[in-house]
C-alpha cells in the first residue's frame, strides 16, 4: 500500500484509529497460532458506514483486507498473510439491545462473549455458544468461525443462535439479513451460511443473537478411567441410553496432570482419562438420569465417580476445563492445537493412532476432546525455535489429519480452515467441491480482497 | 393437468443422468411433489423428478445416533422406521405423509416442533447430491460439528430445488423420549390462546410442540368429538417420566389464569392419530387452495397480530385457518378456498404492522443480496435447469 | 548483552503462546481495544527487542510504561506466563539500556529511599498543593492529606502489653507515613491491644516498590537489605500498605539464586504479614464480640497488590462479614485495579480516570456509605475519584473499623 492510500483512511476514521508504527504492525502479525503476517495499516472502525467506506475503497484499489477481533483463533484466519489492512473491530462493542421477552439480543461484533453472558445471567439468561476462550473472543469472530463450546452437545453451536446482521459486502454494500425473530419465513437461510463463513464473505457490523433462558437446574459429574478406550465407550452408551448431556468432555492423562499443576482440584493423576460430564433441566429428571449415567460408567469400569456438590465445585471444575489448554503449555514452549473430529464411537481409534503418532515423532500430546460429539483437540508440545522439532510437528498433525478423515471424520470441528488446515482440504473435498465453495467466495467477493486465499486458493 | 415427463431414477447414476441430459437439452426440472403443493403449470418439455425408488436406509448407526438414507424415502415412513427401533427424528411437518424426506428438507417445510429442537442444519450432518450444474458432491458425514469451510449444506437446505437435488442423507437422530402427552386448550379467543402459550415458553417446561389455531383451525381436528370448536392451543410434552407431571401441572396453571379447559391425551395411539389428522388436513387444505403465506412475529406482538389477521381476514375475504408455532412465533395462514390476492395484500399489511416479516412468494431475495444470490445460483446452476430459479432469481 | 537475552529470561519469554486469554482482565488494553496494550502485544514486543527485531521506540517504551502492573494478566494466564514480570524486565532493560527520566529517576534514586530528602519533598507538597489546581491529570490533589508532621517522626512507643505473644515490627510505607499517620497509629494500638509487643523502627526505608516496577531495582535491592537489617529482631512483620508487602514478600526474586543475601532476605520475608492476614490467620482474633466503628453499608475494594500479588481476598472479608454493626456487600468488580497504579496515573492520565471511574460505578451499584480498602494508594485514589464524581461515599483503611475509640 502507498501512503496516499493510508492518507485515505485518515479521511474515514479519526486518525488515532489508523496504526503504521512498526511496533503496532508487529502486534497483528499473529492469533493464537504459530503463523505470522504482518498488515501494511491496522484500521480500527466504530461504526458500520466507517466499514462501508473502507471497503468500497479497499475493493476500487484492490487491497486486502483481514478481519479481526480478539485474535484469539486458532486456525491462522486472522493473519494479514498478503499485507494490506487489518480491519479490527474490538473498538464496534456495544451490545445495542436485549429484549428478554422476544429472546433477542443485538450486538456490535467486537462484544466480548463473557460480557454478554454477565449481562444476561442476572436476568436468567444465557447465549449458549461457550467457546474455552470466551472471557477474551468476541462474538464477531465466534460468528466468524462458527464457534462452539463444551455446552454445544445439546444446546448447538454458534449458527444455530444467530438470527441475522447487519453486514458490509466486499464492495462496501451495507445489507441487513435475517431479522430480530426467531425464525426467518424464507427457507433459504443466508444468514447461517455466513455464520462460519471465516471472514471472506463479508464484515458482519451487527448481530442479532438468540438468547435461551438458564435450566432450572444441573448435576456435574466427573468420572475417571483407567483407559480411553473406556471412557470413550462409555460417552457412546451415555447417548444411547436416551440422555443428552449438556457436556461429554474428555481429558487424557497428559492434561489430568496439567489442568492439577494449574488448578489444583485434587484430580486423580493416575487416571488415563477423565469424563467431565453435565446434565441440565428440571430438578427432578436430574437424579435418574445421573444414576444411569453412573450404572453406564460403572459397566465401563469407571475408576472414580464423583457428583459436584456446590456451585463453587463446579465452577472450579469448569476453570480446569477452560484453561487445561494453555496449562499444557507448562510443559514446554510451544503447544499446537488440532481440532478434528471423528464420528464419536470412533473415537478409541484415533486416541490409538495419536498415541502411536506421539511415540514415533518423540513429541508428547495431550488430548482434550469434546467427546460427545467427536471433536478432538490433540495439543502438540514442542519448542517453536527448533526447527526440527518443528518439521515433525507439522508431519504429525498432517497424519493426525488424515487419520482422522480416514474414520469419516472432518479437519475442522470448530476453529475453522484459515491458513492452517488450508492444506490438507483437499484430502477433505472432492476438486468439484473446492471449485464451487471457491465460486461461492468469488460470488460473495468478486475481487478476492476479503481475508483473501484463506479456506483455499481463490485467485481472481 | 396432463404430465408426461414423470421420471424415477433407479439409483444416483441415473439421477445424474437425467440432470446432465436436461443441462445438455435445456429442460426445467422439478420434484414430483410440487404438484400437488404448488400446482406449477408444467409443459411437456418440463422433467418432473419422483425419488420414490431412491428410498433405502443404508446404515442406522446406533453407537453414533446416526442414519444414512436414501432421500425419496417417505418422510413419515421413515420416521415410523425409526421410532420402531427406539431412534426420534424431531422434524414433523404437514406434508410428513405425501413428500420425501429430500423434499422436506430441500424446502425446510416448518416443523411444527421448530423451536425446540432446532432446524434442519443441526440434523443434516453430510448430503450427496446433485448440483445443477451436474456434478455429484459428496460433503460431511456423522460428525455433529463440522466446519470444515463454508457450510454448502446449510446453504443447500432450504434451498427449493435452486441449486440441486439431495439424493442422500446423513442424519443425526434422537434418543426416543420416554414419554410424550398431548394438551389440548380451549380458550375463548385466540387473543388469550397467544398470551398463554408466550408464558407458557418462559415456564422451563420446553414444550417439543406448541401451537395455536384459530376457530377455524380447530377444524383439523374433526373426527375428535371430544374438542370444542374454538382457539385451541395444542401443547406436545415430552421427555423424562420423571418430570412430566409437574410440567403438566405448569401447563395446567398457566391456561387457567386465562379460563381455558384442558384435554390430556395420555395414551400414545390417541395422540399419534390426532397428529395424524392434524397434518393430513393442513396438507389437504394446502393442496386444495395451493395458496397460503407464510410470516415471523415478536412473541410479544404476535397475540395482537393474530387477533387482528383472524379478525380482518374474515371480514375482507373467505375463511381461513391460522397456525401459529408459538416457540419460534411463526404462522402460516391458508383460506379454506381459491381466495385471490386482495388477502395476501391484507395479510402483508397487517403483519408489517406489527413489525412481522412475510414470506415473500415474488422473491426469494434478501435486500442488497441480488447480485450475490444470481451469481450463487450461476455457479451451482449455470444453465438454469431449475423450475423455480427461472421465476424467482 | 541486554537482560532480555539473559537464558532463564529470554525462556520466560518464549512461554507464552499467544492464546491471547491476558487481555480478559487488562484494564488498559479495555481502554484501547488494541492488541499492543494487552500483555500478549507487549511480550510480542519485548521479544521483538530481545531478538534484535524491534528498536527500544519512544512508542515501546510509552506501551512498556502503560502497564497497571495489577497481575490481572499473570492470574489469568493458563500457561502460567508472569506478565506483570517480563513487563518489569522489559522495565529493567530499558533503566539499564536508556536510562530514566529525570522525571522518574530523581524520585526512584534520590528522594524515597532517603528518608530526609523524602520527608522534605511530601512537606514541599503538602505547602505547594495549597497553590495548585484542585486537580492534574485527573489526580484529585486537594484532597490528598499530607500529614504535617509525619507518623514516624511523630512515634511515640506506646506501653507493650503484659506478657505479649509476639514482637511484631509495623512496617509502615511512605505513603501511610505521609498520608494516612491515623491509621497507622491505629494499626499500633489495634496490635498491642491484641496482646503484641509493637515496635516501629523509625529508621525504616522506602519498600522500593515505585524504583522496583520502574525497573530500578538496583535501588530495591539497597531498600531491602536496609529493611532486613532494621527489622532483624521482630517476630513478624506488618504492614497495612498492599503494595509495600507485595514487595517485602518477594524480596528473594532480586537476589541471585544460591546467593547468601538471598537465603536472609527470604527469610526476613517469611516473616512478612498483611495486617488483615496477620490478624486472622495468625492471631485468629475474635469478632465475635467486636463492634464496627461504622454504621451503614460497607464494601470492599481488593488492592492488586493484596488479592493478585499476595492472594489475599478471604482475610479482610471475613473481618468485614464479622463485625457487628455495620452490613457487608460485595462491589462487582471488587478486584478490579483502581487505577493508581503510583506513577501510572500521572503518566497515563486518559486510562487512569477511565480506569477510576469504572471503579466509581462499581462502587455506586452497591449503594454502599463506605469503600473499605487496606492500600493508601488504592485509599487515596478512589477517595480522589470519588470526589471528583460528587459521590458521597467515604473512603476507609480497614483498620479504622476495628479501631474503636
Amino acid at each position: 500500500m502507498n501512503s496516499k492510500q493510508i492518507n485515505y483512511f485518515k479521511t474515514i476514521v479519526d486518525p488515532k484509529n489508523i496504526c503504521t508504527t512498526k511496533e503496532e504492525l508487529l502486534v497483528y502479525e499473529y492469533d493464537a497460532t504459530l503463523l505470522k503476517g504482518a498488515p501494511e495499516v491496522i484500521v480500527f472502525p466504530e461504526t458500520t458506514g466507517q466499514v462501508s467506506l473502507i471497503l468500497a475503497y479497499a475493493y476500487q484499489e484492490n487491497i486486502p483486507v483481514t478481519t479481526r477481533g480478539a485474535g484469539t483463533n486458532l486456525s491462522g484466519g486472522t493473519i494479514p498473510d498478503q499485507g494490506g489492512i487489518a480491519l479490527v473491530l474490538t473498538k464496534m462493542n456495544k451490545v445495542l439491545e436485549i429484549d428478554f421477552e422476544n429472546r433477542v439480543v443485538v450486538v456490535e461484533p467486537g462484544t466480548i462473549n463473557q460480557e454478554l453472558q454477565d449481562m444476561l445471567t442476572p436476568h436468567g439468561y444465557y447465549y449458549p455458544p461457550d467457546p474455552a476462550s470466551m472471557k477474551a473472543c468476541t462474538i464477531g469472530g465466534n460468528v466468524g468461525e462458527c464457534s462452539g463450546g463444551p455446552r454445544c452437545l445439546k444446546y448447538g453451536v454458534t449458527r444455530d443462535y444467530i438470527l441475522g446482521m447487519e453486514m458490509v459486502l466486499s464492495t462496501g454494500e451495507v445489507v441487513a439479513i435475517g431479522s430480530k425473530q426467531q425464525v426467518n419465513p424464507d427457507p433459504l437461510d443466508i444468514v447461517k451460511f455466513m455464520v462460519g463463513s471465516e471472514g471472506t464473505l463479508g464484515v458482519f457490523t451487527k448481530l442479532f443473537l438468540k438468547i435461551k433462558k438458564i435450566s432450572e437446574a444441573k448435576k456435574t459429574m466427573l468420572c475417571t478411567f483407567n483407559s480411553v478406550k473406556d471412557a470413550s465407550r462409555t460417552v457412546a452408551n451415555i447417548v444411547r441410553e436416551g440422555i443428552v448431556p449438556t457436556t461429554l468432555e474428555l481429558m487424557d492423562n497428559l492434561l489430568i496432570n496439567c489442568a492439577e499443576d494449574f488448578i489444583g482440584l485434587g484430580l486423580d493423576r493416575t487416571a488415563d482419562a477423565l469424563l467431565l460430564i453435565e446434565v441440565d433441566g428440571l430438578k427432578e429428571e436430574l437424579d435418574g438420569q445421573v444414576e444411569v449415567i453412573k450404572k453406564v460408567c460403572e459397566k465401563n469400569n469407571v475408576k472414580g465417580f464423583k457428583i459436584a456438590q456446590s456451585a463453587k465445585e463446579v465452577d472450579q471444575l469448569w476453570t480446569a476445563r477452560r484453561t487445561v489448554i494453555g496449562a499444557v503449555a507448562r510443559k514446554r514452549p510451544s503447544y499446537s492445537m488440532q481440532d478434528v473430529t471423528v464420528p464419536r464411537n470412533k473415537l478409541p481409534d484415533i486416541v490409538e493412532e495419536i498415541v502411536n503418532i506421539s511415540e514415533k515423532y518423540n513429541l508428547p500430546i495431550g488430548v482434550l476432546a469434546h467427546a460427545g460429539d467427536g471433536n478432538l483437540h490433540p495439543l502438540v508440545l514442542f519448542d517453536e525455535r527448533n526447527q526440527e522439532e518443528v518439521e515433525k510437528v507439522h508431519e504429525a498433525e498432517f497424519l493426525i489429519c488424515k487419520k482422522a478423515l480416514s474414520l469419516g471424520g472432518t479437519l475442522s470441528g470448530e476453529h475453522g480452515i484459515g491458513l492452517l488446515k488450508k492444506p490438507f482440504l483437499d484430502q477433505e473435498f472432492a476438486p468439484e467441491v473446492l471449485s464451487l465453495k471457491r465460486q461461492i467466495m468469488l460470488a460473495f467477493d468478486s475481487g478476492n480482497i476479503l481475508n483473501p486465499d484463506k479456506i483455499l486458493e481463490v485467485g481472481k | 393437468m396432463v404430465v408426461n415427463n414423470i421420471v424415477d431414477p433407479k439409483d444416483n447414476k441415473e439421477l445424474q443422468e437425467i440432470i446432465s441430459k436436461a443441462i445438455s437439452q435445456n429442460q426445467k426440472l422439478l420434484l414430483k411433489e410440487n404438484l400437488e403443493l404448488k400446482a406449477p403449470t408444467v409443459d411437456e418439455k418440463t422433467v418432473v423428478i419422483d425419488l420414490a425408488h431412491l428410498n433405502k436406509v443404508i446404515e442406522l448407526d446406533k453407537d453414533n445416533f446416526t442414519i444414512t438414507v436414501e432421500g425419496g424415502i417417505n418422510f413419515l415412513e421413515f420416521q415410523t422406521l425409526l421410532a420402531e427401533k427406539g431412534f426420534y427424528f424431531p422434524m414433523d411437518t404437514y406434508a410428513s405423509g405425501h413428500t420425501s424426506l429430500s423434499y422436506n428438507v430441500l424446502h425446510a417445510l416448518p416443523s411444527y416442533s421448530l423451536g425446540e429442537y432446532g432446524n434442519y442444519r443441526e440434523y443434516v450432518l453430510g448430503i450427496e447430491a446433485v448440483l445443477f450444474n451436474g456434478d455429484l458432491i459428496k460433503i460431511g458425514g456423522k460428525n455433529i460439528k463440522n466446519v470444515s469451510g463454508l457450510d454448502i449444506i446449510g446453504l443447500m437446505i432450504g434451498s427449493q430445488e435452486y441449486f440441486g437435488i439431495i439424493n442422500n442423507f446423513t442424519l443425526r437422530l434422537l434418543p426416543l423420549p420416554e414419554e410424550k402427552q398431548v394438551v389440548i386448550c380451549n380458550f375463548k379467543d385466540i387473543k388469550t390462546a397467544q398470551e398463554a402459550a408466550f408464558q407458557l415458553t418462559n415456564k422451563g417446561i420446553s414444550p417439543a410442540k406448541l401451537l395455536v389455531v384459530n376457530t377455524s383451525g380447530a377444524q383439523l381436528l374433526e373426527n375428535n368429538t371430544k374438542i370444542t370448536k374454538s382457539p385451541l392451543l395444542i401443547v406436545e410434552l415430552e421427555g423424562f417420566k420423571a418430570s412430566m407431571q409437574r410440567k403438566i401441572s405448569i401447563l395446567q396453571e398457566t391456561v387457567a389464569q386465562y379460563d381455558a379447559t384442558c384435554l390430556i391425551i395420555s395414551d400414545n395411539i390417541e395422540s399419534r392419530d390426532l397428529w395424524t389428522i392434524f397434518r393430513e388436513n393442513q396438507y389437504q387444505l394446502l393442496a386444495k387452495t395451493v395458496d397460503s403465506v407464510s410470516f415471523s412475529g415478536f412473541y410479544t406482538k404476535l397475540p395482537e397480530m393474530v387477533t387482528q389477521l383472524d379478525n380482518e381476514l374474515v371480514k375482507c375475504c373467505s375463511d381461513f385457518t391460522i397456525i401459529i408455532n408459538c416457540l419460534i412465533g411463526s404462522g402460516m395462514i391458508i383460506p379454506s378456498e381459491k381466495a385471490g390476492t386482495d388477502w395476501y395484500e391484507e395479510v402483508g399489511k397487517i403483519v408489517d404492522k406489527y413489525q412481522g416479516r412475510i414470506l415473500d412468494k415474488k422473491s426469494f431475495k434478501e435486500p442488497g443480496m441480488g447480485i450475490v444470490q444470481e451469481k450463487l445460483k450461476a455457479a451451482f446452476d449455470p444453465a438454469n435447469i431449475s423450475f423455480f430459479g427461472g421465476e424467482k432469481v | 548483552m541486554s537482560i532480555l537475552k539473559e537464558g532463564k529470561n529470554y525462556e520466560l519469554l518464549n512461554t507464552c503462546n499467544k492464546c491471547g486469554f491476558c487481555v480478559q482482565g487488562c484494564s488498559v488494553y479495555k481502554e484501547h481495544f488494541n492488541e499492543a496494550y494487552g500483555t500478549r502485544g507487549r511480550i510480542r514486543l519485548i521479544k521483538a527487542v530481545a531478538n534484535g527485531e524491534l528498536e527500544r521506540t519512544p512508542l515501546y517504551e510509552k506501551i512498556i510504561n502503560s502497564c497497571l502492573m495489577c497481575e490481572e494478566c499473570s492470574k489469568n494466564c493458563p500457561s502460567g506466563v508472569q506478565g506483570h514480570l517480563l513487563v518489569q524486565m522489559a522495565r529493567e532493560d530499558l533503566v539499564r539500556e536508556k536510562g530514566l527520566p529525570f522525571v522518574k529517576k530523581f524520585p526512584l534514586e534520590k528522594v524515597l529511599p532517603n528518608n530526609n530528602l523524602r520527608k522534605l519533598s511530601f512537606h514541599s507538597f503538602r505547602l505547594g498543593k495549597n497553590i495548585i489546581p484542585q486537580t492534574i491529570k485527573g489526580i484529585n490533589i486537594k484532597s490528598l492529606n499530607i500529614e504535617k508532621v509525619d507518623f514516624l517522626s511523630s512515634y511515640k512507643p506506646i506501653q507493650k502489653p503484659e506478657n505479649p505473644n509476639l514482637k511484631v515490627g509495623f512496617f509502615v510505607g511512605c505513603m501511610m507515613n505521609h498520608t494516612m499517620a491515623q491509621v497507622a497509629n491505629s494499626i499500633v494500638g489495634v496490635l498491642t491491644k491484641e496482646g503484641c509487643e509493637v515496635v516501629v523502627p523509625t529508621e525504616q526505608r522506602c519498600c522500593g516498590t515505585p524504583a522496583y516496577v520502574y525497573g530500578h531495582s538496583k535501588v530495591t535491592r539497597e531498600s531491602a537489605l536496609h529493611n532486613l537489617d532494621i527489622f532483624k529482631d521482630v517476630d513478624v512483620v506488618v504492614t497495612g500498605c498492599a503494595s509495600c508487602g507485595n514487595m517485602l514478600k518477594s524480596y528473594g526474586k532480586l537476589f541471585p539464586e544460591d546467593s547468601k543475601e538471598r537465603e536472609l532476605i527470604e527469610g526476613f520475608s517469611k516473616k512478612v504479614r498483611d495486617i488483615t492476614q496477620f490478624l486472622v490467620d495468625d492471631l485468629k482474633i475474635s469478632l465475635d464480640n467486636k463492634q464496627s466503628s461504622l454504621k451503614g453499608k460497607v464494601t470492599y475494594h481488593d488492592p492488586c497488590h493484596l488479592v493478585r500479588g499476595q492472594n489475599i481476598t478471604e482475610q479482610p472479608r471475613k473481618i468485614l462479614q464479622g463485625l457487628k454493626g455495620d452490613e457487608y456487600v460485595e462491589m462487582p468488580g471488587a478486584s478490579k485495579c483502581c487505577g493508581a497504579s503510583g506513577m501510572f496515573q500521572y503518566f497515563y492520565p486518559e486510562e487512569a480516570t477511565a480506569i477510576s471511574n469504572k471503579k466509581v460505578e462499581n462502587i455506586k451499584k452497591t449503594n454502599a456509605d463506605y469503600v473499605v480498602t487496606n492500600c493508601p494508594a488504592c485509599y487515596q485514589r478512589i477517595k480522589g475519584s470519588l470526589e471528583i464524581n460528587k459521590m458521597p461515599q467515604k473512603v476507609m483503611h480497614i483498620i479504622e473499623l476495628l479501631d474503636s475509640k
